[in-house]
């Protein structure tokens, strides 16, 4: 074996220049690979800090019927001690409830409009969300019987901050709740349907509806990602008859992109494999072409037909290893390159794509596991050493005779 | 005659000529393919968008654009397209009445957003009519018809038949008309689903009072989705002074921005592909001249030029590049053909519009871009006589005695 893999090695470098070239191909082919799965892990990234950290966190839970109906009746019986349950859990990070209804705006000069109404206790949702990181003017909310409200709102009532928000709504005792808040500061959430709402401390929002202590939504925040699931079956083990689900699972989108993401990682590999293979091919049949001569000498030396195919095997597996390495480095490098700078997609100032309902930011910044930059190494490995033996079968069906004759 | 002799130089060496045109063909099909899918996939989108949220022209009150404030509204607006349908008998006209506004029913209350719209001319160019899940789409002239999402519809607990109450707010006053589900539908994006509501233009105009015949955009269009030249100015003279008059980029700048976008990613992994083909050329043109020192030798002791022997070369690579370009070209021909027969119904669950509010056709079809289709494939002949480059003015500088003296 070790004198084989050494004659192996040198027949590469009878032709630096044939070898080099190979393994560029393959390994720019793996390169592509691991680029792209740095800049598809990016994107990713992109739409679940827009889904996760704006809004939904890991786990959300409700009413048994309220994700079907969304009706403000259902509020989570007993979310006080639920609330204290999960707190209680060393999984769970942050518990932070939430109102979410609907409501009739208006301002100062008849305007009136209306739009999503959700109701927030100030410093858990600050743990819980990047929402506070998203007011654009003026502060985040502090104090009570204050509102901040979207851009969009802001801009349909013609609203700034310092001025008067009236809201009315549909209270749960069947009355008609009525408040006027003044605005301390407009958000920009990148959620059409936030933006064009407003958002109001925990309390005050349970006294307009005159829902008492009643909340519509708890939303967890779990210590790590690998948590989520442990934490969706301790908590509905613990509360059957609440729906308790996981950021995924509210909104599968995301991972519908994931899985198609999934569908195009494998289209590139198959490339990779289409090329890889087709290069080992040609370098190694010529190089038997090339050899015929010699091949011939070795077999009439003895040399078994099956070291004959463990030579070539090694040689294509060497040029394998070649490829790996170049791919390796350049791939990483265009990772790095994306992760430092990035590449902007901005389809409107400062917003990226549109996902259901959801600005994404513009700005795609390269994400990679280590496992996506490894399968395209393997395949290349893999490729090489199979696409090595329709040459080795050249070599060994060569007649010793005719092989020699040849010039 | 180097003509012949380099055609006589490539078919003496089948396998290679055969693997070195394999390259460009192969990838020159897969650019070819993905290129007329992606053309495809955006035409339909392109086509979708802009019939169902703009169209090729589309005339809004003076500031509507850019304040896309529902107050703003065109007057007379029957009237108006009636004089566009005058001076461009060609086009088809129709009109839409945007509003936000609420749906309650008496379980909920949701904010959504309102369209009225022409039943029979919105008919023909929204996707949404193949979308119905109960019930039917509007029927003109029947008043008090309202079609929702199947998400909303569930929000609300309504079925059809049942009753709901739009309210709509125009210049800071509320109005409020009960309006009967004529149908549900699901267009499988989450937030249209639950927040688009459909009504018949007519019924909605009387909800808000002190403007005649309103419309928030009067819909220009024309068959395909490319935009003819005079459209505009002629569309601007019917319409006079007043209103704004755009073109669907002008309407639309997302999708537009969108759409480069996307075609820019394509041409970074198209000419990425490019280059390992031409590698790859570049790699057998080397080799097939390493064989032949001895032979190139002897033609220059023959009284070949210099010149010569690179003309021959470069002629090899002109015909390696035509001959796998013309394979490539009819590979990615038949690799197309199914798609343009008969597509890909990528479903419901990814229809994710760059301009929100639009439900877009699901069965994704090729087309055939012949421009693009040629430019690829001359780029392709040229890549392969830009990798003989090298061996070529290799094989100029080789010294006769040299080379006749090598294997």
């Amino acid at each position: 074996m070790g004198i084989l893999t050494a004659i192996a090695w040198r027949n590469l470098w009878r032709h630096p220049t044939r070898t080099v070239l190979t393994s560029l191909t393959m390994g720019l082919g793996v390169a592509f690979c691991i680029f792209m799965a740095s800049w598809i892990g990016g994107f990713l990234d992109v739409m679940r800090t827009a889904t996760v950290d704006r809004n939904l966190g890991h786990l959300q839970i409700h009413h048994k019927d309220y994700p079907e109906t969304m009706n403000p009746y259902d509020v989570v019986p007993q979310a006080q001690s639920v609330i204290e349950g999960l707190q209680d859990k060393p999984d769970v990070k942050i518990v932070a409830p939430r109102i979410q209804a609907f409501g009739m705006y208006a301002g100062a000069k008849d305007e009136a409009a209306s739009g999503s109404f959700v109701g927030v206790d100030p410093e858990a949702e600050k743990n819980l969300t990047e929402m506070h990181k998203r007011v654009r003017k003026g502060r985040w909310l502090k104090n009570s019987r204050e509102a901040v409200i979207g851009h969009r709102l802001a801009k349909e009532l013609n609203l700034d901050v310092g001025g008067e928000l009236l809201v009315v709504v549909n209270a749960l005792d069947g009355s008609i709740g009525n408040q006027v808040y003044p605005v301390v500061g407009i958000y920009n959430s990148g959620m059409l349907e936030r933006d064009g709402g407003a958002m109001f401390p925990l309390q005050d929002a349970q006294e307009l509806f005159a829902m008492g202590d009643g909340v519509h939504e708890l939303v967890v925040l779990t210590q790590a990602e690998e948590k989520i699931e442990t934490v969706q079956n301790s908590t509905t083990n613990a509360y059957p008859d609440l729906a308790v689900r996981t950021w995924y699972e509210i909104s599968p989108e995301t991972k519908q992109m994931e899985d198609l993401t999934a569908v195009t990682s494998f289209f590139f590999y198959f490339i990779i494999m289409a090329i890889s293979g087709f290069m080992v091919v040609n370098t190694l049949l010529m190089s038997v072409y090339e050899r015929t001569r010699e091949l011939g000498l070795f077999a009439s030396l003895g040399l078994p037909p099956k070291r004959v195919v463990m030579m070539i095997l090694i040689e294509s597996g060497l040029l394998g290893v070649l490829s790996s390495l170049l791919g390796l480095g350049f791939g990483l490098l265009g990772h790095l390159f994306l992760a430092n700078y990035g590449i902007t997609m901005e389809i409107k100032e400062g917003e990226g794509f549109i996902l259901n309902g959801v600005v994404l930011d513009p700005v795609i910044f390269g994400q990679l596991n280590m496992t996506q930059a490894i399968i395209p190494l393997v395949i290349v490995m893999f490729v090489s050493v199979v696409a090595g033996l329709w040459p080795a079968r050249r070599a060994v069906k060569l007649d010793p005779v005719v092989a020699l004759a040849q010039e | 005659m180097i003509f012949r002799m380099a055609l006589r130089n490539l078919i003496r060496r089948p396998m290679q000529s055969f693997l070195a045109s394999g390259a460009v063909a192969g990838c020159l099909a897969l650019i070819i393919w993905t290129c007329n899918f992606q053309d495809g996939a955006w035409v339909l989108l392109m086509d979708d968008t802009i019939r169902a949220s703009a169209g090729h022209v589309v005339v809004q009150a003076d500031g509507y654009q850019d304040a896309k404030d529902s107050n703003l509204l065109v007057a007379d607006s029957s009237a108006i397209a009636t004089k566009i349908r005058q001076q461009n008998p060609e086009t088809t006209v129709m009109r839409r009445l945007i509003l936000g506004g609420m749906i309650a029913s008496p379980e909920n209350s949701v904010a959504v957003g309102i369209s009225g719209v022409e039943a029979e001319a919105e008919k023909a160019v929204s996707q949404i009519p193949k979308m119905m899940v109960d019930g039917e789409w509007l029927e003109a002239g029947t008043s008090g018809q309202v079609l929702i999402g199947t998400t909303l519809a569930k929000r609300l607990q309504v079925g059809l038949g049942d009753k709901v109450v739009l309210t709509v707010s125009y210049r800071g006053e509320l109005q409020a008309l009960p309006f009967r589900v004529a149908g549900t539908f699901t267009i499988g994006n989450a937030s249209m689903d639950n927040f688009f509501v459909l009504a018949n233009l007519p019924t909605l105009q009387e909800m808000l009072p002190g403007i005649t015949d309103p419309a928030t955009m009067i819909s220009v269009q024309v068959e395909g989705y490319k935009v003819p030249a005079g459209l505009k100015a002629s569309v601007r003279e019917a319409v006079g002074d007043g209103p704004e008059v755009l073109r669907a980029e002008e309407a639309l700048p997302e999708l537009f921005k969108a759409e480069e976008l996307d075609k820019i990613g394509g041409y970074f992994m198209w000419i990425f592909i490019g280059i390992l083909a031409s590698i790859g050329i570049l790699n057998v043109l080397l080799m097939s001249l390493f064989q032949r020192t001895r032979e190139l030798g002897m033609l220059q002791a023959m009284g070949m030029r210099p010149s010569g022997l690179v003309q021959l070369l470069l002629t090899e690579g002109f015909l390696l590049g035509v001959f796998g370009a013309l394979l490539g070209f009819i590979a990615g021909l038949a690799a197309t053909y199914p798609m343009v027969e008969y597509g890909i119904d990528y479903g419901m669950i990814n229809n994710q519009a760059p301009v929100s509010g639009v439900a877009l056709n699901t069965l994704m079809k090729a087309v055939y871009s012949w421009d693009k289709m040629a430019i690829w494939t001359g780029f392709h002949v040229l890549l392969a006589v830009l990798a003989s480059l090298w061996p070529a003015l290799r094989a100029g500088r080789l010294e006769a005695v040299e080379s006749m003296r090598s294997q």
